[in-house]
């Protein structure tokens, strides 16, 4: 069982794939804005920060 | 239940009680007889295993198990009520559901097509109606309704003897025929099935409130040891509530059983309901400590409840007083913020910085003739342990004990005046009121920030699991997207997709004295969880995820989910990408699992 996406990455490099069966999700980016604002308060300190 | 009598039955009601509160029923009360004994633990593991993988973000805090033994006392016989989980189960796994309605379309010998007038002799053509008598079986008929002709569909009856048995759905506004039985497709093309599909709801991720008020309400709490033929003996426990530092040490006491149990005794006072109680490492043997006093003090009017997971001391738990009314829980601060005190003090910039101590003189192997009672000239720099020869700690820490200590001897000598137990409970407090002032300016920056208490969550990763669940999830809700909640056979499909990171050596070969670049790459997790990267989730329209069986590639351009499938791999690349878990034979006899990628097939 493989993420489709890493079997379309997978494709690039020469990788040939039948799909048998498997699950269908729909897809979100879920996590963007979580990231960004964690990312920006990690920006906007120092290391030596906690 | 081997002692039960024929005319014996018990009534079971199993409840799991989740971490952060919620607690959830196995099922309805059961009517369990004899017979069902040996099923009975089995069916338990199983539901167990099931909620434990629904549930699988939440901490299991306990299980509570009610029973009841009754005597039949109707004079008739009491059925069971006892079933195994799988029949008990809402949700049928998907691919047992197409399998149900694969037979369904096999039993009725279905001719794969809409050319329904082909299906046997056309009986009845009237309006948007038309029956079918089947060429073979002439008890069998086909009732097709077409009143939706102009969105290309029809809704089929099959009878026999009159009893409708099968009634399925056509649609063919594609170049597919699509043919549906209850919750299962089928993708027909040139009267063969190319695609199954089965589609089953699932439970999703549920947003969490935020708190209302900032908690401060906990108590932080420390333990000194002395080592003695290489075992960790606890001689001085201290606690801070915010307000009042108290400190207990083992001479004032008649062992340290005793002293622990007077210390915890202590904090058993109905003020203190609800606290948390943070000790900074308490997976280590601190830990050791405090459970085994606490499992000394159960009783009546004592319950401890603790928590492990990976040998991390998750929680424990205790209840007291009266009819066990409060309770204060006690959490190691180390999974909540992984650094050693020290560090913590240092970026946190806290009043009480964390100081040093002459810990090797009270340990036997560096201090043959440790005395708790000791009074007398400072230990030597040697007793404090590496922090101390590090910049000026030393010479802080002298210039600290001099500005604190009002006692002087008789020569007027401070230094010669150093007490193990005076200095023992200055530092234990002071590491007390230190991680107090950490967790204090965590919680303020924490609850400023996103609005929830670090009390609510033992552990940084569910902390921060709760501030996305509190904060942002509703974002995603929003757009009309909600995370799957996968469990049973979806959730030990998918889980085989995921494998530990690809990982590479590289060793440098550069000519000797000559200088290569490093590079130090990170933030890769919040690079492959940021804007544009998508999840699998499920939508608002449909809440359900489909299993299907055939190639999805046939019917769709892009499809996005979990895939098994026959992969054919290149012969060569210098970094593979795809892997799989394989299990290998040890030179010892056993197997192991291995994550392998495999090339050249």
């Amino acid at each position: 069982m493989y993420f489709s996406e890493e079997l379309k990455n997978a494709e690039k490099y020469g990788y040939e794939y039948k799909v048998q069966s498997g699950y269908l999700f729909d897809k979100f980016d879920i996590f963007a804005g979580f990231i960004e604002e964690l990312y920006k308060i990690k920006e906007a300190h120092t290391p030596k920060d906690p | 239940m081997s002692k039960f009598t024929d005319n014996q039955y018990v009534i079971l009601l199993t409840r799991i009680h989740y971490y952060d509160g919620v607690t959830n029923t196995f099922d309805k009360a059961q009517r369990l007889d004899k017979s069902d004994q040996e099923n009975l633990l089995k069916s338990m593991k199983d539901t167990l295993n099931l909620f434990s993988q629904y549930y699988v973000e939440l901490e299991v805090a306990g299980i509570t198990i009610d029973y009841r033994v009754r005597e039949n006392l109707t004079g008739k016989p009491l059925k069971s009520t006892f079933l195994a989980p799988a029949l008990r189960e809402k949700t049928k796994y998907p691919d047992k559901q197409l399998r149900k309605s694969t037979e369904k379309l096999v039993k009725f010998d279905l001719p794969l097509n809409n050319n329904y007038s082909s299906w046997g002799e056309v009986k009845v053509r009237y309006d948007s109606l038309l029956i079918v008598q089947d060429f073979k079986d002439k008890s069998k008929t086909y009732h097709i309704d077409y009143t939706d002709r102009n969105v290309k569909r029809a809704l089929v009856d099959i009878k026999i003897d009159g009893v409708t048995r099968l009634s399925f759905e056509d649609q063919f506004n594609t170049s597919d025929l699509i043919r549906k039985i209850n919750s299962s497709e089928y993708i027909i093309r040139n009267n063969t099935i190319i695609l199954k599909k089965n589609s089953f709801k699932v439970e999703t991720l549920k947003t969490i409130k935020a708190d209302k008020k900032i908690v401060k309400n906990f108590i932080t709490l420390d333990i000194e040891t002395t080592v003695k033929n290489r075992e960790h003996i606890p001689y001085c426990i201290c606690y801070y509530d915010g307000e009042e530092k108290y400190s207990f040490y083992v001479t004032d006491f008649q062992d340290y059983d005793d002293m622990l149990n007077n210390a915890i005794s202590s904090l058993l006072r109905s003020k203190y309901s609800g606290y948390q109680i943070y000790v900074h490492n308490l997976s280590n043997f601190d830990g050791v400590f405090l459970l085994n006093t606490l499992v000394s003090l159960v009783g009546d009017n004592i319950k401890v409840y603790p928590i492990f997971k990976d040998g991390n001391m998750i929680n424990i738990k205790i209840n007291f007083g009266p009819k066990l009314k409060y309770n204060i829980s006690f959490r190691d601060s180390y999974l909540l913020l992984p650094l050693p005190l020290h560090g913590l003090a240092e970026q946190f910039q806290v009043e009480h910085a964390k100081t040093i101590f002459p810990y090797n003189f009270l340990s036997d192997k560096h201090n043959p003739s440790v005395d708790l009672n000791y009074v007398g000239f400072i230990p030597n720099v040697n007793y404090f342990g590496d922090r101390a020869s590090a910049g000026s700690n030393f010479s802080k820490y002298l210039d600290d004990y001099l500005s604190s200590s009002s006692e002087k001897n008789k020569d007027g000598n401070t230094l010669s005046n150093w007490s193990v137990k005076k200095e023992t409970v200055r530092y234990c407090l002071n590491d007390c009121l230190s991680l107090y002032e950490v967790l204090t300016k965590f919680n303020n920056y924490i609850f400023n920030k996103f609005r929830l208490n670090i009390n609510t969550r033992p552990t940084l990763p569910s902390l921060t699991f709760a501030i996305f669940r509190s904060k942002y999830l509703a974002a995603v809700e929003k757009q009309g997207y909600y995370v799957p909640l996968i469990n049973g056979k979806t959730y030990q499909d998918i889980k085989q997709s995921y494998t530990g990171g690809s990982t590479d050596m590289y060793v440098p070969k550069n000519p000797e004295g000559k200088k290569i670049f490093g590079y130090d790459v990170n933030s890769l997790y919040p690079k492959s969880m940021s804007r544009g990267i998508f999840m699998p989730v499920i939508s608002r329209s449909e809440k359900y995820v489909t299993y299907f069986e055939g190639n999805i590639l046939e019917t769709e351009k892009s499809p996005f989910g979990f895939f098994n499938c026959e992969v054919k791999t290149t012969q060569k690349l210098e970094n593979p990408i795809l892997q799989v878990k394989h299990r290998i034979k040890t030179k010892g006899g056993g197997n192991v699992q291995r994550t392998i990628s495999p090339l050249g097939c």
